[in-house]
């Protein structure tokens, strides 16, 4: 009954399966001749390889044939559109319809062809066929992971549109393809052993689902970032407002081993106690050390390698024009333009390293991973419209301020770097300093947090964190809204103004200007400004400060592949480099002058990014850090380095719709403006498919197994304990138990001689163990049981060895491995 | 009886020591099958169901075409008999052809008037012998064939109003061409209900029939008629021993009756199996199970004998044919619940 109605299932099925993955590969690629020619082409396939398979054609003879007839039509196809003749007889679009189809069809021909006749050849490579029609429907939904939610669009939009999440949509059709899939393999297998492990692969598929949040959208996963989020594995390093016993010298005129906290290194520096060491260390090492790098350094986006280009060099002129003509005085008078900041281009950078690892060699080490910094890591959704004077919005997570004597840390001082927010809001929380409020303007707006984070990050400069309702739980992990006071005073105005705060402590000051122990720093600056600035505006902090930026930009190439050990290495090096290289750089000169700065990180958009909405996407690429400088007045001033040259890769575009669709989610509009806001609902909660009852059904399935496998214990083992009298059936009965166990059972119908025949050539002392056992049970009672054989427990015990060791000769260990392992063989005996 | 007749027959009058256990009965079989395939080459199976038949005392209808070794089977069978009560009338083997015009008497004898003695006296028909070979059985009226089949159920005939008793082994081989059928007068159902088995005689393969050129000559000048015979009382007493010894569980009883009613269920079946076509297969597959060396009857036995014994009992509804197909699908079930039920407890 199940035969007929699989013999004439089978090739529908099959042929359904086979024009869907030829159109799934082909959608999108080709014209709709091409994609006919493809469906007609698998049809083909199907039957074609069958009637191969069937055929008397040896295998190696009939591939070779498939693929030399493949071969003939791309030859063909490609006829069509190389050389002239048939475009000039059909025209050229005739023959580029023409070469699709051949090609498109021809290849479908082919490949199904192939599949098919090795799966009917070799049933175990059936495997093949399902794979790739498997492969083939899910490349179409490839592209809807790593946090890119809803591709194919053709497909989202439509689920948008009439109010469903598409996700729904994907997982429809993902439970679509895998019964198609299923019942292929049934029909295929034909026999009922498929059918009961696809319950038990169902059972499990159910579990997955049950524990693993899969119905929620994509989470992406961080390729790089600054150490930003929680994902790696190397922390951040972490503020310390007290340091224990161990406090660092507040002397600012300490050299570089005094800025080192000995129980609490963080891992870039090292236990080197000075600069010079810590280069000579990191050139002795290489950049293979670098234990604590968790964090990758993907590229963000040399895309912008032209604009960084361009601006550079703009401001590069127009710095020279300023050097020149300094004469005009005045802020305003000094033509500096606003720094240009690239688009990305210098947006990666190492992570900071874990305490807890050995110290490695390289402080600004990152693990060399292909770069990829598409990941969407949050959305930034502005409140108020707010247009930075530096082309780019700069979201400030943590500062490092702290010379260890090699690189730049997070500050262990409780009075320093206070305008940073260091914990996850759950009430308003207030920054501890907040910058003047002149030459600022308040700019509120709100994060939402795709992947975790280790601190927040807001705006510069946050004036006041607070908490706010997840907008979409499925989607991110957590949202806050910040109140900045962003920077809005115009670059060119900053001329003229002090360094510095002067309600700072000497030591305050100290700490932010404490220069790096190398004088050539000092040197490098000194000669830089003399040569750039005129007399007048020399002693400007500004002035001077920009006047190294601007030599930065012309001098340092950039590039996520660099290492160096220490920034002397890079700056007096090959000064290719990454934003950390250059910030670092920036910092040093600067504070070799007397200016107080600081590295601060987090992430960067430029402001082009925006497209005119409120919504920022902020990716792992953005990921960066840059030097800032406090101006009297004003407070900490983003400065950023933009690199002039740029031999990194282009990276990833901004991909408009995700970040529309996301700041939608964030804003908690309803993509579909015809349905009320679900702000009424309030935000959804967290569908988890009932973990309570995934944990009841996993419980169920190890006791059943349990109990499984102890039944078969039982079966096995009882023969050597049993009464004479019942002796020939459970004896005879973990016979059959083995049998089955390689594989070896009887049929619905079959009477037992049949079938201790029928595997004979196997195990031939079954038949006779098997008489035994029949004439035991219908030979007549009444015969005294000493005459009769079968009630002689050695009999069986010899036949049970005999079984043994014939049934160990059969060919596939594996096979009956297999079966000692199979909870249920059992349950094939009857 | 005319001597030169009774001369062709192995006569003896020393009674044979009498069959009491499987062992003796096992001997028989065994005598009568190295005969018999000594005779008749490359018909191992029908030879098997033919010593099933003669022990289980039934009779044996051959379907096949002129040619095809009915005859030398028949002929075989009744020379591995020897005749050990040469003094009633029955005779080891008769052969009757059968026509259209033949008449019952021609069958069962007639009486006939003696002018010696003024008495009538009767003189017995051929079917007074321990095997008859009925050839064509089918191509004779209506009148001969019951007369024949009245000879077959009862053991017995009736001439002149007077019933005479036949030999206790009395033993029938009828034949029917299944193409030739111009002319003929089939059997009805009813009658052939009094068949025991009804064997399809097929080609037989092409080694044995080359066998059966070589061996032509050897097998004229006599070869295998020195093997051992055995006497018809021997063969009355192990048919007594299989029916006494051969142990049928109640559950191959269960079997066919679930066999049977599955049988009646079937769409595809007009008629299913009678309860006497049950009864009857007992002793076959006590005998079956005899020539199998065993002293119980199992599954394997009745799937043995499920075709020949119900093939030609069972009327199939229009628009099927294959009764083969019909009697596996219904002996399914039931042989299934056989096998299922040995490893059950008791």
């Amino acid at each position: 009954m199940w035969d007929k109605l699989v013999a004439g299932w089978r090739h529908a099925v099959r042929c359904l399966a086979m024009a869907l993955a030829a159109l799934a590969l082909s959608w999108g690629v080709t014209l709709t001749e091409g994609l006919v020619a493809a469906l007609v082409g698998a049809l083909a396939g199907v039957f074609a390889g069958e009637a191969l398979g069937r055929s008397r054609l040896r295998l190696p003879v009939a591939l070779g044939g498939v693929t030399l007839g493949l071969l003939g039509l791309w030859g063909l196809a490609s006829l069509g559109v190389r050389h002239e003749l048939l475009p000039e007889l059909l025209g050229p679009g005739n023959a580029l319809v023409f070469a699709a189809v051949l090609r498109f069809g021809g290849t479908a021909l082919g490949l199904v062809t192939a599949l098919r006749l090795v799966a009917v050849r070799r049933p175990s490579l059936l495997a093949l066929e399902l794979g790739v029609i498997a492969a083939a429907i899910t490349s179409v939904f490839a592209a809807h992971r790593d946090g890119v939610i809803a591709r194919p669009l053709a497909l989202s939009d439509w689920a948008w549109r009439n109010d469903i999440d598409p996700v729904h949509v994907f997982l429809a059709i993902g439970a679509g393809s895998v019964v198609l899939l299923a019942v292929l393999l049934v029909v295929e297998t034909r026999s009922g052993r498929g059918l009961s492990s696809l319950l038990a692969l169902a059972a499990l598929a159910l579990l997955s689902v049950l524990f693993f949040n899969v119905s929620g959208l994509p989470q992406p996963t961080p390729s790089m970032d600054l150490g930003l989020t929680d994902a790696g594995t190397g922390g951040p390093p972490r503020r310390t407002p007290d340091a224990g016993g161990h406090g660092p010298s507040p002397n600012p005129g300490g050299d570089g081993g005094s800025g080192q906290r000995p129980g609490e290194d963080d891992g870039g520096g090292g236990p080197d106690s000075g600069g010079e060491d810590g280069g000579g260390a990191g050139l002795d090492g290489g950049d293979g050390g670098g234990g604590g790098a968790g964090q990758d350094a993907g590229d963000g986006g040399g895309g912008a390698g032209q604009d960084a280009g361009d601006g550079g060099g703009g401001a590069g002129q127009d710095a020279g024009e300023g050097g020149s003509s300094g004469g005009d005085g005045g802020d305003s008078g000094l033509n500096f333009p606003p720094p240009e900041l690239s688009d990305g281009g210098v947006g990666q950078a190492p992570p900071p390293q874990d305490a807890g690892r050995p110290p490695p060699q390289d402080p600004f080490d990152n693990r060399d991973r292909p770069p990829g910094g598409a990941a969407p890591m949050a959305v930034v959704i502005l409140d108020d419209d707010y247009s930075p004077p530096s082309g780019a919005y700069y979201f400030r997570q943590e500062v490092w301020s702290l010379y260890t004597g090699s690189r730049l840390v997070a500050t262990n001082r409780n009075d320093a770097d206070l305008d940073v927010v260091d914990d996850f809001p759950t009430l308003p929380t207030p920054a501890r300093e907040v910058p003047p409020r002149t030459h600022r303007t308040r700019v509120r707006g709100m994060v939402a947090l795709l992947v975790d984070h280790t601190h927040p990050f807001a705006l510069e400069s946050a004036q006041e964190l607070s908490p706010t309702p997840n907008p979409n739980e499925q989607r991110f992990v957590r949202a806050w809204r910040f109140a900045s006071l962003a920077q809005s005073i115009d670059y060119r105005r900053l001329v003229g103004r002090r360094a510095g705060n002067p309600t700072w402590s000497a030591d305050l000051r100290g700490y932010y200007t404490q220069p790096p122990t190398d004088p050539r720093y000092r040197q490098l600056a000194q000669q830089v400004v003399d040569r750039a600035l005129p007399q007048r505006t020399r002693r400007d902090p500004f002035a001077q400060a920009l006047a190294i930026k601007l030599y930065l930009d012309r001098e340092l190439i950039y590039s996520t592949r660099a290492r160096h050990a220490t920034t002397e290495d890079f700056l007096w090096g090959n000064r290719t480099g990454y934003c950390v290289h250059f910030a670092h750089s920036a910092v040093y000169l600067w504070r070799s002058l007397g200016i107080p700065s600081r590295i601060s990180a987090g992430y960067h958009s430029d402001e082009s990014n925006r497209r005119g909405g409120s919504a920022i996407l902020l990716r792992s690429g953005d990921a960066h850090a840059w030097p800032e400088l406090y101006l009297d007045g004003v407070g900490w001033v983003v400065l950023d380095i933009a690199a002039e040259r740029n031999i990194d890769p282009p990276g990833h575009a901004t991909d408009e719709d995700l970040q529309r669709i996301l700041g939608e989610m964030a804003r908690r509009q309803p993509p579909n403006p015809n349905t009320p806001p679900q702000d009424v609902r309030g935000p959804r909660p967290q569908t988890h498919y009932g973990r309570d009852l995934g944990y009841g059904l996993l419980y169920t399935l190890l006791a059943a197994l349990g109990l499984l496998y102890a039944i078969k214990l039982w079966r096995r083992v009882i023969p050597y304990l049993a009464s004479p009298r019942s002796t020939p059936r459970v004896s005879y009965r973990a016979l059959l138990d083995r049998l089955a166990e390689a594989g070896l059972v009887r049929e619905t119908g079959e009477s037992r001689e049949d079938f201790a025949k029928r595997i004979a050539g196997a195990v031939p002392s079954f038949e006779r163990l098997t008489a035994l056992h029949v004439a035991a049970r219908l030979g007549n009672p009444m015969t005294a049981p000493e005459e009769r054989p079968e009630y002689d427990r050695s009999t069986w015990s010899k036949g049970r060895r005999d079984v043994a060791r014939e049934l160990g000769q059969q060919p596939r260990p594996w096979r009956r491995l297999l079966g000692l392992l199979h909870p249920a063989s059992w349950l094939d005996v009857h | 009886m005319e001597t030169d007749f009774q001369q062709s027959e192995h006569i003896t009058h020393t009674p044979a020591p009498p069959i009491t256990d499987l062992n003796g009965a096992y001997g028989v079989v065994q005598r009568l099958r190295n005969r018999l395939q000594m005779a008749v080459r490359g018909r191992d199976e029908i030879i098997e169901v033919l010593i099933i038949a003669l022990l289980a005392d039934g009779h044996m209808l051959l379907e096949d075409y002129p040619g095809s070794g009915k005859t030398t089977l028949a002929k075989a069978l009744g020379d591995c008999i020897i005749d050990d009560r040469p003094d009633d009338e029955i005779v080891t083997f008769r052969r009757i052809q059968f026509t259209p015009d033949l008449l019952p008497s021609d069958v069962t004898g007639t009486t006939i008037f003696d002018p010696n003695t003024n008495r009538f006296f009767f003189r017995p028909g051929p079917i007074f012998a321990h095997v008859v070979l009925a050839d064509e059985i089918n191509r004779t009226s209506p009148k001969v064939q019951s007369a024949m089949l009245e000879a077959m159920a009862e053991k017995q005939t009736t001439v002149d109003n007077r019933t005479r008793k036949l030999d206790e082994l009395f033993f029938v081989i009828a034949t029917q061409n299944p193409l030739d059928l111009a002319g003929t007068f089939p059997l009805p159902s009813a009658q052939l209900d009094r068949f025991l088995f009804k064997v399809r005689m097929k080609h037989i393969d092409r080694a044995s029939e080359l066998e059966i050129l070589a061996s032509y000559k050897a097998r004229k000048a006599g070869a295998g008629q020195d093997l051992p015979r055995c006497t018809r009382t021997e063969l009355i007493h192990a048919r007594a021993v299989i029916e006494n010894a051969v142990w049928v569980a109640p559950e191959i009883r269960e079997c066919l009756v679930d066999f049977a009613n599955k049988t009646r269920a079937d769409p595809r079946v007009l008629q299913g199996t009678s309860t006497r076509s049950l009864v009857l297969m007992i002793p076959a597959l006590q005998a079956r199970a005899l020539t199998r060396v065993r002293d119980y009857v199992n599954a394997e036995d009745v799937a043995y004998l499920a075709q020949y014994i119900f093939a030609h009992r069972l009327e199939l509804a229009p628009g099927t044919d294959n009764i083969e197909a019909v009697i596996r699908d219904c002996i399914n079930e039931p042989m299934e619940r056989l096998a299922r039920a040995t490893l059950k407890r008791v």
